[in-house]
This record gives structure tokens, sequence and C-alpha cells, in this order.
């Protein structure tokens, strides 16, 4: 048995010693549950342990009507919710007590559900202005070169004027088209942004830039077949870039749930860039879902030395090394990653979501408090502070506040979902 | 109450129509959906999108019609359909709002948008020979509507006090038709508590459901209520429900020449 999977296979008794095993305290479940038959006190065992280690796989039935009914295995935490149903039926459990464990489930589930989304790529300028065949010392070559400039310090306002020129001046041209898609994409307007990439295709068939950006703007549409018939005509075209293997990787963990189709394409991308810390934060991700976390540590932190050698802000692979120190048990490594990536990033609500868990772990109620109150304010359609805030509020005893909370958090979970 | 007072009302409440349904224009932004309809080609997604971007409703309908012939098979036919359902809503022409609000429902039998309004088009229409069948079907789709509004998902563009409004005003017109539906049945108090449910959920104000209600109350003998309702749906308006409303709160008060 290796890693975190456990199996469950002759008792109850013999699962209780396998948690015993991993040195997981057992300590009674939430009072309402009672002291009642082994099986309830092996349900709350299962729920101090996805509260000790919330990313952990969840006992789920192998086989759907295979195997004797406490056969249990080791799945992935999104079987969690098939696993407390089932475990529901077989204890009898109360549907408050089912309820409070998927709740549980919902909220940590969420975690490791939600990505960075999609931002235009934006090409090096030369790159970009010889592929739309434009003398680089030509003043049209000279007008995309500067929207180039533009696009990378994040002056999309100012470059909407050059390109709209150019546009005029190339009217045969894609390059005008691209550029006003692409102020149009980092601007939130997608739709507008589709038509003036698509139109910019139309004229320029043949550039890899467009196919990349129309695609992930597809993607944004949540235009899957469309996403991946781009993204598929630039691998085919230009096998040796990392990007579309990038992209197809994280749509294929995320979108398809296909973990494994994800991790090749995604280990392509970093075999193609190994400075790509994007990509090697996703690669680490999907090693940490599977498993394997040996593997998911060294991507994180080489994506966060890559981050910090291109001075980003990007923070996801410091909350990706916080996670695993957490599952370590790790609290003061932990925190200390999880302050970091807060400090880095503090308009991301998932860093202040991160730095509460482990408060939480630590007995810090109040510090939790504060922090999963801030991660709301800059995230108000994420349903898990509102959970967790639920339980800080219960641990201090403000019960009339924790019923508030766990009020939202159902609420914002069924308008927004996980 | 005698057969042609009955009418008059019935006719009274339905002539209220709207051209368009309040929460109808958010819905593209608002909703998103669990398993979106995906195009197979850009001809296909940039055709849908025309349809949805087209200002003029008979354009609308047009690019609705020549979508169908042009991608038969086409996952966003739904959509599609409901498009022209509301383009044929917005010129008024009930019986092809219905007929394209249907296939619509063919489609994707879930769509609360679709159910909606064909709950809201429904009572209004159909031969005198089989309005209890109508009322039935406008009926299921109201309820059908309010058991689905539980499961829809709301975009992250959205914030929660305007899903909430926008949910709100989704059941409001599902207990509008309810009441419309139990007042052409003639089951009077079932048609109060269901208006009354309507102006209760609704966040905004509206002048035509407390037009409806006013009737209503009157129709079962509360005639201090129907008053109230109706000086309510004068003031709110718009004009062609305050000159309803005031013929009505002229007769009920006996000062009609």
């Amino acid at each position: 048995m290796g890693g975190r999977s456990l199996l469950l296979s002759a008792s109850r008794g013999k699962c209780r010693e396998l948690i015993q095993q991993r040195g997981i305290p057992v300590t009674p479940g939430p009072p309402r549950w009672g002291e009642g038959s082994d099986a309830r006190r092996l349900v709350a065992v299962f729920y101090q342990l996805v509260e000790l280690s919330p990313s952990i796989a969840i006992l789920t039935r192998a086989g759907s009507n295979e195997g004797p009914p406490h056969h249990f295995s080791m799945r992935s935490f999104r079987s969690m919710k098939d696993c407390v149903l089932r475990f529901a039926f077989l204890t009898l459990l109360t549907a408050t007590a089912t309820q409070q464990f998927l709740g549980q489930q919902a909220a940590e589930e969420s975690r490791f559900t939600r990505e960075p989304a999609p931002a235009p790529e934006i090409a090096p300028s030369d790159q970009v202005c010889t592929a739309f065949e434009l003398k680089l010392d030509s003043s049209t070559g000279r007008s995309c070169q500067s929207l180039a400039q533009l696009a990378m310090a994040g002056r999309w306002q100012e470059a909407r004027p050059l390109a709209e020129k150019l546009a005029l001046e190339l009217p045969s041209n894609g390059i005008g088209p691209y550029w006003l898609g692409l102020i149009e994409l980092q601007a939130g307007n997608t739709l507008s942004a589709f038509r003036r990439l698509d139109t910019a295709l139309s004229l320029s068939p043949d550039v890899f830039w467009v196919h990349l950006n129309l695609g992930l703007c597809c993607a944004l549409l949540r235009q899957y077949a469309l996403f991946e018939k781009e993204m598929n005509w630039v691998m085919n075209k230009h096998p040796s870039q990392p990007l579309p293997y990038y992209y197809l990787g994280r749509h294929y963990s995320k979108t398809r749930e296909d973990t494994d189709k994800g991790l090749a394409l995604l280990q392509r991308a970093v075999n193609l860039n190994p400075a790509d810390f994007r990509a090697r934060y996703h690669l680490g991700y999907l090693f940490e879902l599977k498993d394997r976390l040996g593997e998911a540590k060294a991507e994180y932190q080489q994506s966060f030395e890559g981050a910090a050698a291109h001075r980003s802000s990007y923070s996801w692979p410091l909350q990706g090394l916080a996670r695993l120190h957490l599952q370590e048990a790790n609290l003061a490594e932990a925190l200390r990653y999880a302050r970091k990536a807060v400090s880095l990033d503090p308009r991301l609500s998932e860093n202040e979501l991160l730095l509460a868990r482990i408060y939480l772990q630590r007995g810090e109620t109040d510090l939790a408090i504060a922090s999963l109150e801030h991660a709301i304010g800059l995230d108000q359609t994420d349903p898990a502070p509102h959970y967790l805030l639920s339980r800080a509020y219960s641990q201090m005893k403000r019960s009339k506040e924790a019923e508030q909370s766990l009020a939202m958090y159902a609420e914002v979970k069924a308008a927004y979902g996980n | 109450m005698e057969t042609r007072g009955l009418r008059f009302w019935s006719a009274a409440l339905l002539a209220l129509l709207v051209p368009k349904l309040a929460w109808s224009a958010n819905v593209e932004t608002y909703v998103i959906e669990p398993k979106p309809p995906q195009a197979q080609s850009r001809e296909e997604f940039k055709a849908y999108l025309d349809i949805a971007q087209a200002e003029d409703p008979q354009r609308s309908i047009d690019l609705a019609t020549r979508f169908v012939q042009q991608f038969s098979r086409s996952e966003f036919l739904a959509q599609v359909y409901r498009l022209k359902m509301h383009g044929y809503r917005s010129l008024g022409d009930a019986e092809k709002t219905i007929e394209a609000g249907e296939k619509a429902s063919a489609a994707n039998p879930f769509d609360v948008d679709t159910l909606l309004t064909l709950a809201s088009v429904l009572p209004g229409h159909g031969a005198d020979t089989d309005v209890e069948k109508t009322l039935e079907r406008a009926e299921s789709y109201a309820n059908r509507a309010l058991q689905e509004l539980s499961g829809l998902k709301a975009s992250r563009a959205v914030s929660l006090s305007d899903w909430r409004a926008f949910l709100r005003r989704m059941k409001a017109s599902a207990y509008e038709s309810l009441g419309v539906v139990a007042f052409k049945r003639e089951q009077y108090p079932e048609s109060v508590k269901s208006f009354e449910r309507c102006i209760q959920e609704n966040p905004v104000a509206e002048g035509s459901q407390f037009f409806r209600l006013g009737v209503a109350y009157q129709y079962t003998g509360q005639k201090d209520r129907a008053i109230a309702a109706l000086e309510r749906a004068i003031a709110i308006g718009p004009e062609i429900v305050r000159a309803k409303a005031r013929v009505q709160l002229q007769e009920l008060q006996g000062t009609k020449p």
C-alpha cells in the first residue's frame, strides 16, 4: 500500500487500525452524531480524516455493484461524494450528518478545481509582426511592434487606436483584427474578441498566434470543440510549440476530467519549454491529484523559481507548496508558503483561503476568520470560505454567525456551484 | 359571475402581454449551462451569434430560420428556437411564439426561459374548444419552470444580489402565469394567492401584476384590497396599465359615467 492509498478490504476495524497506523488522532465526531455504533464512530473518524488531510482520497466502494458491502478502496477526493452517500446509507447516518459531510467535501473540492483563467497570449513583437508578413522597417511593421510593446506593458487602451489604424491601413491582412481581438479578449469582451480573431483568421489563415488566441477565446466562451480544433491545428503545424500542449493539458485535466491525458500533455509542454512556470505549476498540480507528491513538490518548486526569475506575481506554486506541507501536517512550513503567496498576490482569494485553512488547523481561529472574510471580499462567488467561516464561528461558540455563514454557503453554492 | 364579464376580464388580464418578459434579456448573460452546446465549426457559431446579437426581431427570426436549414443537427437548435420565440413575442405574434417555444422545449425540456415564456403566452391563446387543455399546458410549463429554477447556476460575473433578484423575477413570472390560469378556470381564490405570491417574489413592482391582482381581488369580493391594488397599478404604470386600471377603478367605485 503506497502513498496515501488505503484499502479497507475486511472490516471497519481494519480501517480504524490503518487510520491509527497513519498517526491520525481519532477524536469523537461532531456531538450530534452521538456515540452510537461502530459504523457511526467510523464515519466520525473519516470526518477527522477529511479535516486533517483535505486533499486525501477518501473511502469509496470499489466498483458499483461488486464486492461485499464493506469492500472499499481509496480513490481521489473527486469520488468523496459517492463514498459519503454510500457510507451514509450503510451506516444509517442522519440526513443532517450526511449534509455536513457533503458540505465539507464541496468546500474542499473547490480548492482543487479552481484554476487561473487563460489570458491572451502575446507574442514577442518581431515574431508576431513577421508572422503576418510585415517588414519590420516599414511603417506598418513599426506600428505592429509598438502595439506588441504596449500589449506587453499592459497598456491596452493606448493600443486600441493604433490597432484600428493598422486595420484600416492593411484591410487584407489579419494583423489589425488580430490586435483588436486581443484588446477585446483582455477586456473580457469575449464575443467581440471572437469576431475580431475570426476575421483575422480569415485574412491570415496560417498565423500560429491567431489560431492560438482564437482557441483561447473559444475556451473562454466554453466552445471546447472549437478550442480543441484550433489547438490541434497549432500542434500539427508547429509541433515544437509548447503552448497548445499546455492549454490542451489544462483542458483535458479539468474540463474533460482526463487526468492521465492532461498529465501527458503538460509533461510535453514542460519538455518543450522547461522555463514555462505556468505549465510546471499545472503539471505539479496533476501530480498532486495523482498522489505523486514528490514530483508535485519538485514542479511547484521549479514553477516558483521560474516565476520569481520573471518577476511574476504568479503565486499558484506557493499555494501548491503550502498545500503539500499542510498535507504532511507541517503547519509551520505551510504557513510560511501561504503567507508568501498572499504577499505575492494579495488579490487572489484562493491565497487567503488557504491561509485561513492553515490558521484553522493551528487553532488560530481569529486569524482564520479575518482571512476568510478577506477571501469573501475578494471573491463572493466561492462557497468554500463561507463554509469554513461557519466552522470557525462554531469553534468560537458564535452560533448565530455560524448559522448565517452556513446559510450563505448554501446560497452561494446553489448559485455558483463549487 | 356572468360569462360575458368573465370573458371581458380574462381578456383584460391577458391584454397586458408585454413584448418582452422582464428577466428574459438577462438569461444569456446570467445563466451558465452545465453542458453548453458545442458548435462544430466557426461558421455555425458565428451564425448563432448573429441571431443572438440581432437587434431587429424580424431579422433574428429570419436568421434563425436559415440557421435551422443550414445546421439541422446543431446542438444550438434549442437556443435558436428560443431566440426565434422571443423574436415572435417581440412582434406580438402569439401563435408563432408558441410554435417556436414548443420546438425549443422539445429540444431542451429544461430551459426555464422557454418554459416561462410559454406559460405566459399560452393562457391567452388557443381555440375556445380546447381552453382547458391550453391552460393545463400553461400550468405545467409554469410548474416545471419553478422546479428547474432551483437548479440554475449563475455566471461568476453576476453578483449574488443580482442573481437573487433575477431568480425572484423568474419566480414571479411563473406565479403570474399560474394566477392567470387559475383566473381563467374561475378559481379566483387560487388566482389571488398566485398573484400575491408573484408580487411578493418580484423585487421590482410591476403595474400589470397589481392590476391583475386587483381584478382577482374584485372577483373574490375583496373590494378594498382591489381598490388598493388598482391604485398601485395606476401609480406604477406603464400608461396602458394605468388606463385599464383607471377604468376598472371607476367601475368598482361606481363612478363610471
